[in-house]
C-alpha cells in the first residue's frame, strides 16, 4: 500500500538486510535501558499488593519518621506507613494518570488536528481555538479545572488532557495537510471514496507515527504534572499514595525525616528518565540522519 | 584543546561567583525590631470585618478594644479604665481613659466609641461581630470620657465580646479610604507598610501605657512553607515562629537547641468530626453516639499532636472558673467497638458509609482525617476522604452540604461565645443543623443568669446533655507553640494565639 | 516587518477578549463565591453575606458583571481585588517584578550554561564527555521542580547556609543581595531548560557541522574556536532560538511551582491565590498579563529569526 509505504521510507534502506523497526529500537542503549527500567516500574505498579511489604495506609504510630531500616527500606512518613510500599502504589496512580490522560489527548487533539487540515472551512476555527488554549497559562488553567471539578484522579486526568489537546491538534494537521495534497488521496476522492473513508484509509496512518512519538515525550511531561497537581494538593487524595503528595506531606518535616521527601521524587525521576529515554531512541530510530550522528 | 580553556573558564567563572555570593552577608538588620513568621498570608485589615489569623496577629497590634484579655485570657479593662453594670444587668456604663491618642495625633473621646459600635452594627459593613453585640438597644454618649450602653436583654457574655471591638475614630471613612490596607487605631504599633507578604510596624511613640512598647517596631512576615518558617528561624532571619504549621513538630526539633526557646499552653481552639445531624442516617442519635464510641481521641492526640493535645470536652479545661467537666466524666468518650457496633446494628446501620471532608487549609485537619479513617475501619465503618479547595468547602460548609468534616473551632473563654452559635437552634454556625430543645434552654439560662456558681451549674449540665446528643465530636485540644531565638524576651502566646503581648516585649541582640 | 508585528499584535485583541470571556465564564463555573471565602466561617449569617455579596457587586448577573468590568478595563480601570482591596494595577506592579526577574533570571542562566555546555559536548571527541552529558542531561529533563527546589533549599540553605531562604530585596536597593536571593528560585526553574537546550545546541551543531561551509573553513585552515563560533554556532541558532521561545513559554508555568516552593510573592503565586480566593479581577488581569506575555515572546522570537535568517520573510 501506497500509505504504508510513507512510513516505511522513514526506515533509511541502508544494509542488505533491513533491520524490523523494533530491532534497531532494541539496538540503541537508550531504548533498551528505557524500556527495562519502564517494564519494572510497570511490574512494580501491577504487582504492587503481592510485592509491597506492607499495606501502604497501614499506620505505624510506633515507627513514625523512621529513617531507613531492614524493616522499612526507605524509612517511614509522619503517621508510620512505609514509604516503599506506598512508592510501588503510588507507581500505580502516576502511570494510570499520565496513560489516560496522554490517551484524552490524543483522541482529541488529533481528531481535531486532522478535521482542521482536511476540512478547509474548520480549520481557522479550530486552530485559533487551540491558539487560544496555548496562549492560556497552563498550569492556572489546569488548576482552575481541577478546582471545578474538585480533587482527585479523574479531575487531573481531564486537566492534563484537556491542556495536552492542543499539542496533539497540531501534530495532527501537519501531516493531515502534506498527506491531502498528495495525488493518490485526490485520485480516492475522484474515484468517490468518502471523507471518513480517506481519513481512515489514508490520513491515520500517516498521522499515526509522529503522534507516537510524542505522546512519549508527553508521557514523560504528564507524569511531571500530574505530580505537580498532586504536590499542589489538587491531584489524586489521601489515603491513596501519590508521589507528588507524598513529597508535599513529606517537606513540612523536611529536617526532621529527608527520607520521606527524597525517595518519592527519586521515584518521580525514574518514571520520567524511563519515558524520556523511549522517547529519544524513538527519535533516534525514526530520523536516520540522527542515528548516523549517535553511531 | 579549546575544551581545556573551556573547562577552565567554566571553573573560574563559578569560583568567582561562589565568592561574590560568600562576601555578601544577611542584609543589615534593625537592631530593635521583632521579626515575626507566620505562615498565613495577611490580606485584608479591616478591624470589624477581617476574620483571619493573620489579620488579627495585625489589628491586636494596632488597634485594641474597650476591653482587652490579658496573657492568661481573664478581662482587663484597655481603652476603658473602668465600668459599672447596673443591677438589672442590662446598662453598662464606661469610664473612659483620658489623654489617648490615635496614631494621627487626634484625640480618642466617646463618640469615637459609639462610632466603632455602630460601625459594627450598620448593616453595610457587613461585619461578622454584629451577632456579638446585637443585644445592645441603644449606645449613648455622656460626656468625652463616658458611655453608655443599654441591651434589649441580659445577656452574661457582653463584656467579653468587646475586645473583639476594635474602637476606630469618628472620622475613620474619610482619613483612611481603604481599611483593608490601611490601619487607624490607638495601639502600642502603627502601620507603616503592608507589602505582598510582610506588614511592617513602627512603635506608637504616643501609647497610653508608661514605658512600652519597648519595641522600636515590629515585623510581620508570611512564609507558607512550615519547613520553611523553621529553617529562617534557625538561620537567623526571623526571631520567632507561630501559628498554623508551628506545631510539635517544630517545638520537638528546637527543644533544647542552644539559642531558642520553645513556649507552649494549652489552646483554647479544638478540633471537631462535624457531623449533617439532618441528613440521614445521622437524624438517628444512636449513629452518632456509634461515631463517638468508635474513635480513640487519646490515639488521635499522640498521632497527630504527639501527645501535646488533650481530649476535647466541651468546655477547655484552661477556663477552670466554669467548672469544665472532663472526658471520664461524660457519656460516649470512651473508646468501645463493640458498644458501637451494637448501636449501629439497633439503627439499621451496620454497614454505615460516609464522607468525611477536612478544611483544606489546616494541613492538621488532613491527619485528623486520616487517622479517624483508619479508626473507623477498625470499628467496620468506612469512609471516603473527599478534598477540594477552601472556597468550595467554605461553601459546602455554610450549606450544610457534607456528611462529616474535620476542621478547627476558635474557642473563647466564655462558655457562651464558645457554644452557644454552633450549637443553639439555627445559630449563625450550628452548621450541624443540631436541634435540641434542652440544649437550647440551657444555653438561653446561661445567658440570662449573672451570678457566676448559677452559669456554672446551668454549663454543668450542658456539658451532660451534649455528650449524650452528639451534635459532633469534639476531638482534642492542642497546645499552641511559639518557638523563638533567646534575644527574644518576655514574648508570651495566649490560648487564643493572640500575641498582644509583644508591646512588652523587648530584643536582646 | 513592521507590518507583521502590528498584524501580530492586533491578532492579540480578540484572544484577549476571547481569553477574558473564558476566564470569567470558568471561575463563575466554580462553587464558592469570594464573599463566602472572604468572610471564611463568619459567612453562615445570611445577612451577612447578603450584605457582603451587595458590597461587591456579585448580587448582580454574571453577564452583567462581565459587562460592568469591561467597560472598566476599556476605560483604564483594572478594578479592584477583591480579597486585599488593593487596586489589581497596585498589585500587578507590586508583584510582577519578582515574577519577571524570576523568569528572565532562569532564562539567562539557561542560556549562559546551556550554550557552552552544548558546544562542548558537540565538538569533544572523547566518550566519557559524551555519556556524562547524556547521562545528566536527561536527568536534568526528568526531576521534577516543586522536588528539586525543595532539595535545594534543605542543602543550600538549611545546611550549608549559603543562600538566604526568605526576604527577596529589590533589584534596584540591593543587586547582588538580590541576585543571590534569586540564584537558588532561578537555577531550580532552569535546570530542565539547561538540559533541553543543551540538547538541542549539541545536536544542532552536529547537523551543521556536516555542512559543506563548515567542512570549507576546516579546510582554509581556520583555527577550531573560529569555526564553532562563526560558522557552526550562528547557524545553528534558528532551532535553539525556536527552543529558547518555548521555555519561555513554559518558564511562565514554572514559575507558579517555583515562587510556592521558595516563597516569592510573585504574580503566579498571586494567580493560584486568586483562584481559591475566587478574586475575579485579579485573576483576570494576571491571565491577560499572561496571555500577553506569551504572545509578546513568539513574536521576539519571529523577528529574531528575520535577523538571524534574511532568507525568511513573513508577509
Amino acid at each position: 500500500m501506497t500509505s504504508q509505504q510513507k512510513v516505511v521510507t522513514t526506515i533509511p534502506s541502508g544494509g542488505r538486510e533491513k533491520p524490523k523497526l523494533y530491532q534497531l529500537f532494541f539496538r540503541n542503549k537508550k531504548g533498551l535501558i528505557g524500556f527495562i527500567l519502564l517494564v519494572t516500574i510497570v511490574f512494580l505498579a501491577v504487582f504492587a499488593p503481592w510485592i509491597a511489604p506492607y499495606v501502604p495506609t497501614e499506620m505505624h504510630a510506633r515507627d513514625r519518621f523512621s529513617a531507613p531500616t531492614w524493616d522499612y527500606w526507605l524509612g517511614t512518613d509522619f503517621y508510620g506507613r512505609d514509604i516503599l510500599s506506598r512508592i510501588f502504589y503510588a507507581f500505580r496512580i502516576s502511570l494510570y494518570i499520565a496513560f489516560a490522560a496522554v490517551i484524552f489527548a490524543v483522541i482529541v487533539g488529533s481528531t481535531l488536528g486532522i478535521m482542521a487540515g482536511y476540512f478547509r472551512r474548520l480549520d481557522a476555527w479550530i486552530m485559533r481555538s487551540m491558539d487560544v488554549m496555548f496562549a492560556f497559562p497552563v498550569l492556572l488553567l489546569a488548576i482552575t479545572i481541577v478546582v471545578i471539578l474538585g480533587a482527585g484522579s479523574l479531575s487531573a486526568i481531564l486537566a492534563i488532557g484537556i491542556v495536552y489537546t492542543p499539542i496533539f491538534a497540531r501534530v495532527a494537521r501537519g501531516p493531515t495537510l502534506a498527506v491531502k495534497e498528495e495525488n493518490f488521496v485526490e485520485a480516492a476522492q475522484a474515484m468517490g471514496a468518502g471523507s471518513s473513508r480517506v481519513i481512515l484509509r489514508h490520513i491515520l496512518p500517516n498521522v499515526a507515527v509522529p503522534i507516537f512519538v510524542q505522546s512519549t515525550v508527553e508521557l514523560a511531561t504528564a507524569i511531571l504534572f500530574e505530580s505537580a497537581l498532586s504536590f499542589l494538593g489538587l491531584g489524586s487524595k489521601p489515603p491513596d499514595a501519590s508521589l507528588g503528595l507524598m513529597i508535599s506531606q513529606g517537606k513540612d518535616f523536611l529536617e526532621i525525616s529527608p527520607w520521606a521527601t527524597v525517595f518519592p521524587g527519586v521515584a518521580i525521576a525514574l518514571i520520567v528518565l524511563s519515558f524520556n529515554l523511549l522517547g529519544d531512541a524513538m527519535q533516534e530510530v525514526l530520523d536516520p540522519r540522527l542515528r548516523q550522528k549517535e553511531g | 584543546m579549546i575544551s581545556q580553556r573551556f573547562f577552565r573558564a567554566i571553573f573560574f567563572a563559578v569560583l568567582a561567583l561562589s565568592l561574590v555570593f560568600s562576601g555578601l552577608e544577611a542584609q543589615s538588620q534593625d537592631d530593635n525590631v521583632l521579626r515575626v513568621g507566620i505562615t498565613q498570608q495577611i490580606i485584608n485589615l479591616d478591624p470589624h470585618v477581617a476574620t483571619a489569623f493573620s489579620s488579627f496577629r495585625v489589628m491586636e497590634q494596632v488597634y485594641e478594644g474597650l476591653m482587652r484579655f490579658d496573657s492568661d485570657s481573664a478581662l482587663q479593662p484597655a481603652l476603658a479604665e473602668s465600668f459599672d453594670v447596673s443591677d438589672d444587668g442590662l446598662t453598662y456604663t464606661f469610664n473612659l481613659r483620658s489623654g489617648v491618642t490615635f496614631h494621627d495625633g487626634s484625640p480618642f473621646t466617646a463618640n469615637d466609641v459609639k462610632f466603632s459600635f455602630d460601625r459594627v452594627l450598620n448593616p453595610d459593613t457587613a461585619s461578622p461581630q454584629a451577632s456579638r453585640i446585637n443585644s445592645i438597644g441603644s449606645i449613648d454618649v455622656i460626656s468625652d470620657t463616658q458611655v453608655s450602653f443599654t441591651l434589649s436583654e441580659a445577656f452574661s457574655p457582653f463584656l467579653s465580646a468587646l475586645p473583639q471591638i476594635f474602637i476606630v475614630p469618628q472620622d475613620f471613612a474619610t482619613k483612611v479610604s481603604n481599611p483593608q490596607v490601611a490601619t487607624l487605631g490607638t495601639g502600642p504599633f502603627q502601620l507603616d507598610e503592608l507589602g505582598p507578604d510582610f506588614a511592617s510596624l513602627s512603635k506608637n511613640e504616643s501609647y497610653w501605657e508608661a514605658g512600652l512598647p519597648k519595641l522600636d517596631g515590629v515585623l510581620i512576615r508570611q512564609i507558607p512553607e512550615a519547613a520553611t518558617l523553621r529553617s529562617a528561624l534557625r538561620t537567623g532571619q526571623i526571631d520567632v515562629i507561630f501559628g498554623f504549621g508551628v506545631d510539635v513538630i517544630s517545638a520537638g526539633s528546637f527543644a533544647g537547641v542552644p539559642g531558642f526557646n520553645v513556649i507552649s499552653t494549652p489552646g483554647l481552639s479544638y478540633s471537631l468530626l462535624g457531623i449533617q445531624n439532618d441528613r440521614e442516617p445521622f437524624t438517628d442519635v444512636r449513629v452518632r453516639q456509634a461515631l463517638s464510641l468508635a474513635i480513640d481521641r487519646q490515639e488521635l492526640a499522640e498521632i497527630v499532636y504527639f501527645g501535646r493535645a488533650v481530649v476535647a470536652a466541651p468546655l477547655a479545661a484552661s477556663v477552670t472558673e466554669f467548672g469544665p467537666l472532663s472526658s471520664g466524666q461524660l457519656a460516649n468518650y470512651e473508646r468501645d467497638i463493640p458498644a458501637a457496633q451494637a448501636l449501629l446494628a439497633d439503627a439499621g446501620q451496620e454497614n454505615l458509609t460516609f464522607t468525611i471532608s477536612p478544611l483544606p487549609t489546616v494541613p492538621e485537619a488532613v491527619q485528623i482525617a486520616e487517622v479517624l479513617q483508619q479508626q473507623f475501619e477498625q470499628a467496620g465503618i468506612t469512609t471516603e476522604l473527599e478534598l477540594i479547595d477552601i472556597a468550595t468547602w467554605v461553601d459546602n460548609w455554610r450549606n450544610s452540604n457534607f456528611d462529616t468534616f474535620v476542621s478547627l473551632n476558635g474557642g473563647n473563654p466564655d462558655p457562651d461565645i464558645h457554644l452557644n452559635r454552633h450549637l443553639v437552634t439555627g445559630g449563625s454556625t450550628n452548621v450541624f443543623k443540631f436541634s435540641d430543645p434542652e440544649v437550647d434552654s440551657l444555653l438561653a439560662d446561661g445567658r440570662l443568669v449573672s451570678g457566676l456558681n448559677d452559669r456554672v451549674e446551668i454549663y454543668n449540665q450542658l456539658q451532660q446533655r451534649i455528650a449524650d446528643q452528639v451534635p459532633f465530636l469534639f476531638l482534642n485540644y492542642a497546645e499552641v507553640f511559639a518557638v523563638m531565638s533567646s534575644d527574644v524576651q518576655d514574648f508570651t502566646l495566649r490560648a487564643d494565639q493572640s500575641i498582644a503581648s509583644i508591646r512588652g516585649a523587648s530584643l536582646n541582640r | 516587518m513592521w507590518a507583521y508585528i502590528i498584524k501580530r499584535l492586533i491578532f492579540l485583541i480578540p484572544i484577549l477578549f476571547v481569553v477574558s470571556i473564558l476566564v470569567f465564564l470558568l471561575i463563575h463555573m466554580i462553587p464558592g463565591d469570594p464573599a463566602v471565602t472572604m468572610l471564611g466561617t463568619e459567612a453562615a449569617n445570611p445577612e451577612t453575606l447578603e450584605a457582603m455579596r451587595k458590597k461587591m457587586g456579585l448580587d448582580q448577573p454574571v453577564y452583567v458583571q462581565y459587562g460592568i468590568w469591561l467597560q472598566n478595563v476599556l476605560t483604564g480601570n483594572f478594578g479592584k481585588s477583591i480579597s486585599s482591596g488593593k487596586t489589581v494595577m497596585d498589585l500587578l506592579s507590586e508583584r510582577y517584578p519578582f515574577t519577571v526577574e524570576l523568569a528572565l533570571y532562569a532564562l539567562i542562566l539557561s542560556v549562559v550554561i546551556a550554550i557552552p555546555l552544548g558546544t562542548l559536548a558537540a565538538i569533544t571527541r572523547s566518550k566519557w564527555v559524551g555519556f556524562i552529558f547524556q547521562f545528566f542531561t536527561l536527568i536534568g529533563l526528568s526531576l521534577p521542580t516543586f522536588w528539586s527546589g525543595i532539595m535545594f533549599i534543605l542543602v543550600f540553605s538549611v545546611y550549608l547556609r549559603w543562600f538566604p531562604i526568605v526576604n527577596f530585596p529589590s533589584l534596584a536597593d540591593a543587586p547582588l543581595e538580590n541576585l543571590k536571593a534569586f540564584f537558588l528560585p532561578a537555577i531550580t526553574l532552569a535546570l530542565p531548560n539547561i538540559a533541553a537546550i543543551a540538547r538541542v545546541v549539541r545536536a544542532s551543531l552536529l547537523d551543521v557541522r556536516q555542512r559543506d561551509y563548515v567542512k570549507t573553513a576546516r579546510a582554509k585552515g581556520l583555527a577550531e574556536g573560529i569555526v564553532v563560533y562563526k560558522h557552526m554556532l550562528k547557524n545553528a541558532m534558528i532551532p535553539i532560538i525556536t527552543l529558547i521561545g518555548i521555555i519561555a513559554g513554559y518558564l511562565m508555568g514554572g514559575v507558579i511551582i517555583v515562587e510556592h516552593v521558595f516563597a516569592i510573592p510573585g504574580l503566579g503565586r498571586l494567580g493560584v491565590e486568586s483562584i481559591t480566593g475566587r478574586d475575579y479581577p485579579l485573576l483576570q488581569m494576571i491571565v491577560l498579563f499572561g496571555v500577553v506575555s506569551f504572545v509578546f515572546v513568539n513574536l521576539i522570537v519571529d523577528v529574531l529569526y528575520i535577523f538571524l535568517n534574511p532568507k525568511i520573510r513573513y508577509d
